[in-house]
């Protein structure tokens, strides 16, 4: 799960990322409005966490830009200015949901969640694939209850895979939400990663669709796929 | 129309002073009619003494004096008809048959030669007679002794063709009366048509702030005044937006550094310094509170002039921001809001009462949230329910009451409800919260404009 935190006060700034940051989220920042705009444009991000009180550009701004452009990623906007004509303000503009500062990190990282299963079209906080169950509030995935321990990076796979269970996820899409921008996106070390997983998971529990991708089947009963 | 009514004033000043001088000239005119008449009379009386002085004459046989030709008005010959005449020498008196054996009593005061006296006498029957008398002394050949002529008539002729004269009059008064009060009305209507189009303009001006009085429509003399109070508006306005600016700056100056704090506190934590985050802790959420209670007051301060608010608009735009949160998103929303329902209240602090009360209500529900419109009189309730654990009668009142709720709430929804509290104040409203079997009832009442819907744009964004 790949988030953009566009945030000028660089201690507000390193508190957001630190949490996502443990909560299993790849994270990338920026603290200018016109490179928000620009990132958030050309870049696909599952979550943007935005603070309108922005140098250069205003949040305002760059939120509405996005959405006449048709960039439709949820967004999560931060702002000082509570009062709730402006929170009506920030909504009509274009946000997903809104949170006044000051705010504890986790009621940030509860709306973060909801906005991410929400954009996924999943309405329980539990997502469930199969045999796996995935409780991102608790950061666990069991397998027919049996918790199943696994690296972060094996973590932030399974997450994104069960996010969006209901279609073909496209290696190079993976590698952007797995490693952010400014990583090497190596086909290799996805494969890799992929192996270990299905060693954990069972073999059936990801399929390959050669050619287009990877999905979550979850259930080892569904055989492997054809290689 | 009321006592402090410009209209019935003017018009009762008016109708008076019409009243007034048309009495006035109804007097003036009855005197005039009757000195009138009475010239005319005395004229009359004076030919009739000419006449019987003309024609007196010593009988040639007795030597007595003698009236040879009587006056030709038939009246004298009728008995007590009103017109007599006299005349008086020595101790002998010869008179008009109309008198009959009555006697003019003229008083006997010394009568210079040939002037003419005027009384005003008791007649036979009582009645008031205008008397004109003369003495005249006779020629040798007629006799040679003064003599007192005198001819008189009854006033109650005179008068009653004066009364006839004001009775006559009296329709023509009464229709001059009633012409010249519809013209007053018609007047008054007129000249304060621009009091009822400065009344239209300023219930415009009450709905959108934006709009102006102009001076399209207002006569040369109202002109200055809409001017002036066009600048007036224009200036408020500025006023506002800049301490809605600056209040809006202020917060992001401290809310920031309150974010920072809160960041220290989790890294204390995270340190195992327990005591201490828990201390910070304390110390920025109060210095929180402070800073949302001011800011609520400095918004409330700047918008406490003439606003009107749509409910149900302000309800959906509160709702398109709760029903975002976690929170929200995971309840039933059951709306009953009359549409048509516009109160008193800047939209910006409607939109802030229904903000705190309606996200208080979706963290505390269950599964459930209800906003409804219930109409009482000139006013509207707005009556948030949830079906939440609810809080206890002897809280809620401690929750209520001025100070208390402000340091001791722990969950900082107290601070809500406060602002909440403040806001009804502000807009002579009331607030108040009812424990449900279960849960909590908010109910925040405000003026209604009218009672009645008013067309024209509401609720705008800021």
């Amino acid at each position: 799960m790949r988030i953009l935190v566009v945030e000028d006060e660089p201690r507000i700034l390193d508190d957001i990322v630190t949490t996502l940051g443990m909560a299993g989220y790849v994270v990338e920042t920026v603290s200018d409005g016109e490179e928000a705009w620009f990132l958030g444009d050309t870049e696909t991000y599952d979550l943007i966490i935005l603070d309108l009180g922005l140098p250069g550009l205003d949040g305002l701004t760059v939120l509405k830009r996005w959405r006449a452009e048709g960039r439709d990623m949820p967004v999560l906007v931060l702002t000082a200015r509570g009062a709730w004509s402006e929170r009506v303000e920030g909504i009509d503009a274009g946000a997903d949901d809104y949170l006044p500062k000051p705010f504890r990190m986790e009621e940030l990282l509860a709306r973060a969640r909801a906005l991410i299963r929400r954009s996924a079209g999943i309405s329980t906080p539990v997502i469930e694939a199969g045999p796996l169950s995935l409780d991102v509030k608790q950061m666990r995935l069991t397998r027919n209850g049996v918790p199943i321990a696994l690296t972060p990076l094996e973590y932030r796979l399974v997450t994104y895979l069960m996010h969006h269970k209901e279609r073909i996820v496209p290696p190079t899409e993976l590698l952007e939400h797995l490693y952010g921008d400014d990583d090497a996106r190596d086909p290799n070390a996805l494969e890799a990663v992929m192996a270990r997983l299905r060693k954990k998971l069972g073999s059936g529990a990801i399929e390959t669709r050669r050619g287009f991708g990877y999905t979550i089947a979850g259930d080892e009963a569904a055989g492997e796929s054809p290689r | 129309m009321t006592r402090g009514s410009l209209r019935l004033r003017l018009l009762l000043a008016g109708a008076l002073s019409i009243l007034l001088a048309l009495a006035l000239s109804a007097t003036g005119l009855t005197v005039l009619f009757y000195r009138h008449v009475e010239r005319r009379v005395d004229t009359e009386l004076g030919v009739f003494l000419d006449q019987i002085v003309s024609g007196l004459a010593q009988n040639q046989e007795t030597g007595a004096l003698e009236l040879t030709r009587t006056p030709s008005d038939p009246r004298f010959e009728v008995p007590l008809s009103g017109l007599y005449w006299q005349v008086s020498f020595d101790d002998k008196v010869l008179r008009s048959r109309s008198l009959w054996d009555n006697v003019l009593q003229l008083p006997d005061d010394e009568l210079a030669h040939g002037a003419l006296h005027r009384h005003v006498l008791p007649g036979p029957l009582s009645e008031d007679l205008l008397t004109l008398e003369r003495s005249v002394r006779l020629s040798p050949r007629a006799g040679g002794q003064t003599v007192r002529v005198a001819a008189a008539i009854s006033l109650g002729d005179v008068r009653s063709a004066t009364r006839d004269f004001a009775f006559d009059m009296l329709p023509y008064l009464i229709l001059l009366a009633l012409f010249l009060i519809g013209a007053a009305y018609i007047q008054v209507t007129i000249g304060l048509r621009p009091l009822h189009r400065i009344r239209q303009r300023l219930r415009a001006i009450r709905q959108d702030p934006d709009a102006r009085f102009g001076t399209a429509g207002f006569p040369q003399e109202i002109e200055p005044m809409a001017l002036e109070l066009d600048t007036l508006l224009t200036d408020r306005q500025a006023r506002i937006e800049k301490a809605r600016a600056r209040a809006g700056d202020l917060a992001h100056g401290l809310k920031t550094p309150l974010q920072v704090l809160l960041g220290d506190v989790e890294r204390l934590r995270t340190a195992g310094l327990n005591d201490i985050a828990e201390d910070v802790e304390h110390v920025a959420h109060t210095m929180q509170r402070h800073v949302e209670r001011e800011l609520a007051r400095a918004r409330l301060a700047t918008g406490t002039g003439q606003a009107v608010s749509n409910i149900r608009e302000a309800v959906d735009r509160v709702l398109s921001v709760v029903s975002r949160t976690p929170a929200g998103a995971a309840l039933d929303w059951v709306l009953d809001v009359d549409e048509r329902a516009n109160v008193v209240i800047d939209p910006d602090d409607l939109a802030e009462a229904l903000g705190n009360l309606m996200e208080n209500a979706a963290r505390h529900a269950r599964s459930r949230v209800s906003v409804r419109t219930l109409s009482e009189g000139d006013r509207i309730t707005i009556r948030i329910e949830d079906d939440g654990p609810g809080i206890p009668e002897d809280q809620i009142e401690k929750m209520l009451k001025r100070g208390v709720r402000l340091d001791q709430s722990a969950s900082g929804t107290g601070l809500g409800l406060a602002i909440v509290q403040e806001i009804a104040e502000a807009w002579g409203g009331t607030f108040r919260l009812c424990p449900l079997k279960p849960g909590l009832a908010a109910e925040f009442a405000i003026h209604a404009i009218g009672g009645k819907p008013e067309s024209g744009k509401t609720l705008r964004a800021r």
